[in-house]
């Protein structure tokens, strides 16, 4: 019962997302435009369900009515805008052995993750607390108050009230509609990794212009040690590395709204979202316009453009942090300084540890390659810089700052990574793919 | 002399290590005045008991260091390599563990050894979701064998076609491959482990017994918890999100909270038991 339910949640987020892309321009549709719907459907879901949760209405009531907001934002484009043409491109020829290869180790996590998620329960700490122990307590609206003076607010007694609620309102939801005690209620995990591999499968086939690259690319991100496990955990990093990369990959088609609404999703997934990835974000635009030949006030609306969305997407949340005075981070130790071996520290999670095992040694090699032709093309000039800010912002803000203690003791250090993995895997494809070329191709 | 040692070592380890919410002690002490020696290996056979249950190996060193390391029962003979364990060099005074029934062997790593432990299952812990486990052939790391393959690739391609390009991208996935077979290989032994214990996880299995039967005894009464830690801490509190909780923040707690689910009972007195956890009916709240 619980699974079709959260097919159907999977379904109304979808025609949400769906409906809202052909809203804002899209013509064809294709495997990225569906993974972006749901993408795009599971956030609105969310945010719109804690807003109506916060004045009083009950996740039911709230799913009931953004139920009828998909169907009547699908009815409308159906009627109203022209219908969107099937792009299939991609998989119009036959897969090749090699790629069929590639499909059968991709496939083996996939399998995996679905018997962990029929069978074990959830039992890796953070989805006990912050994640599915907080939705549980959405649900059950018994350890949970949205007035900041009680014990109960945000869940408190369940993590930390700091966490944004994407995954907590996602999974009550499914709890109230569903069996509120079973375990399946970290599927969302799964469904966000094939997001992550279609985005991923996509951008570097188009690229590189080589499907078997496309699918070299899913499969060196999925055989990351810890990926597997963060597939089917419970855990939000596996949201923030979803909708970083769906920001990017938004920004380098040039769509700015649709960019903000990612960065926005980003942000109520967990904390780094606002703190980390936004202003990487930031820079991925930032790069992309001062490479475009168009007029300085054009470059202003789009990046203002990016900006206002995903800061009226997330002003709700925001608004309310600020009128409770809740903290933008988890409290700790204060101050931004640099500690003591963190350097040495850091070089030791990224090169020398089973976690990532040879991972960073290898995409490393390969963007000081891609550093030294950096002139080639425009896609070096944007990705290559952003791989370098964004293992720069991870090296501050575990050395320099209270995050640093996450480091020493290896607690989130590999997840953090992992975050920030799939930029590199595309630098690495398309680095390898363009080595010879004197011009590359995009 | 010695069994001031032996006492020393319960009282230092039993203060300092908790497992699960659990105080552990090292009540056995099983190898007295040995030398530690290069590529040594402990072998140690945990007879009928579950796989799963995280115990403590400890030992003191010549200068009276006490050390200590977790680690976990498992169906196979465990093998330590304990020349790689921080502190084990020069004289050990004395070795012991927290469990009892254990046969154990201290020798030199053979290539049966090397073989078994690297094919072992690691167990997943509570910290799988933040960083694997290790695996080492003839005291290597691994994902040296798959680099040391990585780059053998590259230039024998690099030599055969002059392509660099294809050389990193072959080498590298070639020497990914094989990192990631082993540790499919693993993931598919947890699940194989699991399923035959009908997908328990030992640490938990008590809880769940112990929480299925507390939440009928608890009816809509409120509870709170004390002396629980880590992973089953958050169990209980995952499990229950459906019975009104108070949190020991709440300043009156003590005129909330009818129930206590704790591991240590004391000297109060407990309505119901399962395993190491204890529910207490608190009479001052009525």
């Amino acid at each position: 019962m619980i699974f079709i339910i959260f097919i159907a949640h999977i379904l109304i987020d979808f025609l949400f997302g769906y409906g809202l892309l052909l809203l804002l321009n899209r013509k064809t549709i294709n495997l990225s435009f569906v993974a972006e719907s749901i993408g795009i459907g599971m956030f609105f879901d969310t945010l719109i369900l804690a807003i109506l949760n916060y004045i009083g209405i009950s996740l039911n009531v709230g799913f009931l009515i953004f139920s009828l907001l998909s169907l009547g934002l699908m009815g409308y484009t159906w009627f109203r805008i022209e219908r969107p043409t099937w792009q299939g491109e991609l998989f119009k020829k036959r897969l090749s052995i090699l790629e069929w290869f590639f499909t059968i180790l991709i496939g083996e996590k996939l399998v995996w993750n679905i018997l962990n998620l029929i069978n074990i329960p959830t039992y890796f700490d953070d989805a006990l607390n912050h994640w599915s122990g907080k939705a549980r307590a959405l649900a059950f609206n018994i350890n949970w108050s949205w007035d900041p003076s009680s014990v109960y607010f945000l869940g408190k007694p369940f993590g930390h009230v700091e966490y944004p609620l994407f995954l907590n309102v996602w999974r009550a939801t499914n709890f109230n509609l569903g069996d509120p005690m079973s375990h399946t209620d970290r599927w969302d995990g799964l469904i966000i990794w094939l997001i992550i591999s279609i985005i991923l499968f996509t951008w570097i086939t188009q690229l590189t212009q080589k499907r078997v690259l496309g699918f070299v690319g899913v499969f060196i991100l999925s055989a990351l040690p810890i990926q597997s496990w963060h597939i089917s955990a419970g855990y939000a990093e596996i949201m923030i590395q979803c909708f970083f990369l769906l920001s990017l990959w938004s920004i380098y088609n040039q769509r700015m709204v649709v960019a903000g609404i990612f960065t926005a999703a980003m942000i109520w997934s967990k904390n780094e979202g606002l703190i980390i990835f936004m202003p990487l974000v930031t820079s991925m635009l930032f790069l992309v316009l001062i490479q475009q030949e168009t007029k300085l006030k054009q470059k202003a609306i789009t990046f203002f453009k990016y900006q206002i969305t995903w800061l009226l997407c997330m002003a709700p949340w925001l608004v309310f942090k600020l009128v409770h005075g809740v903290g933008l981070t988890i409290p700790g130790e204060r101050g931004i300084y640099y500690r003591e071996r963190g350097l040495f520290q850091m070089a030791k999670a990224l090169f020398d540890t089973p976690s990532s095992s040879i991972f960073w040694i290898v995409m490393l090699l390969v963007l000081i390659i891609g550093t030294i032709k950096i002139k080639r093309s425009s896609f070096l000039r944007t990705i290559v810089p952003i791989c370098w800010i964004s293992l720069a912002m991870m090296t501050f803000v575990f050395t320099c700052t209270n995050a640093h203690i996450f480091l020493s003791n290896q607690m989130t250090i590999h997840r953090s990574l992992l975050q920030i993995a799939p930029i590199f895997v595309i630098a690495f494809c398309y680095v390898i793919k363009n080595f010879d070329n004197k011009k590359a191709q995009v | 002399m010695n069994s001031i040692r032996f006492g020393l070592l319960i009282l230092l380890l039993s203060s300092v290590c908790s497992i699960s919410g659990q105080s552990v002690q090292i009540s056995n002490i099983f190898a007295r005045d040995i030398v530690a020696e290069d590529n040594q290996v402990l072998a140690l056979n945990f007879k009928d008991q579950i796989a799963g249950i995280p115990f403590l190996l400890g030992w003191i060193d010549g200068d009276n260091k006490q050390y200590a390391v977790t680690l976990e029962t498992s169906k196979e003979v465990l093998l330590i390599q304990m020349d790689h364990q921080t502190g084990w060099k020069g004289n050990i005074q004395m070795v012991g563990i927290s469990l009892q029934n254990v046969s154990f062997e201290f020798r030199k790593k053979n290539l049966s050894d090397h073989i078994t432990s690297f094919s072992n299952m690691k167990p997943m812990t509570p910290g799988s979701i933040n960083f694997s486990h290790e695996y080492s052939l003839a005291g290597h790391s691994f994902r040296w064998f798959c680099l040391a393959i990585g780059v053998l690739v590259m230039f024998v391609l690099l030599i055969t076609s002059k392509n660099l390009e294809k050389g990193i991208l072959i080498g590298f996935v070639i020497a990914w491959i094989a990192y990631d077979l082993r540790e499919s290989k693993n993931r598919w032994d947890i699940f194989s482990d699991l399923s035959k214990a009908n997908y328990e996880i030992a640490i938990l299995k008590d809880a769940d017994d112990f929480i299925g039967s507390t939440k009928e005894q608890m009816g809509d009464m409120k509870w709170t918890k004390e002396d629980l830690s880590g992973v089953i801490n958050s169990y209980f509190t995952y499990q229950l999100a459906d019975h009104a909780y108070v949190p020991k923040t709440d300043k009156s707690w003590q005129e909330k909270a009818h129930y206590v689910i704790t591991a240590q009972p004391k000297k109060r007195k407990v309505t119901f038991n399962q395993g190491r956890y204890h529910l207490i009916r608190r009479a001052r709240v009525k």
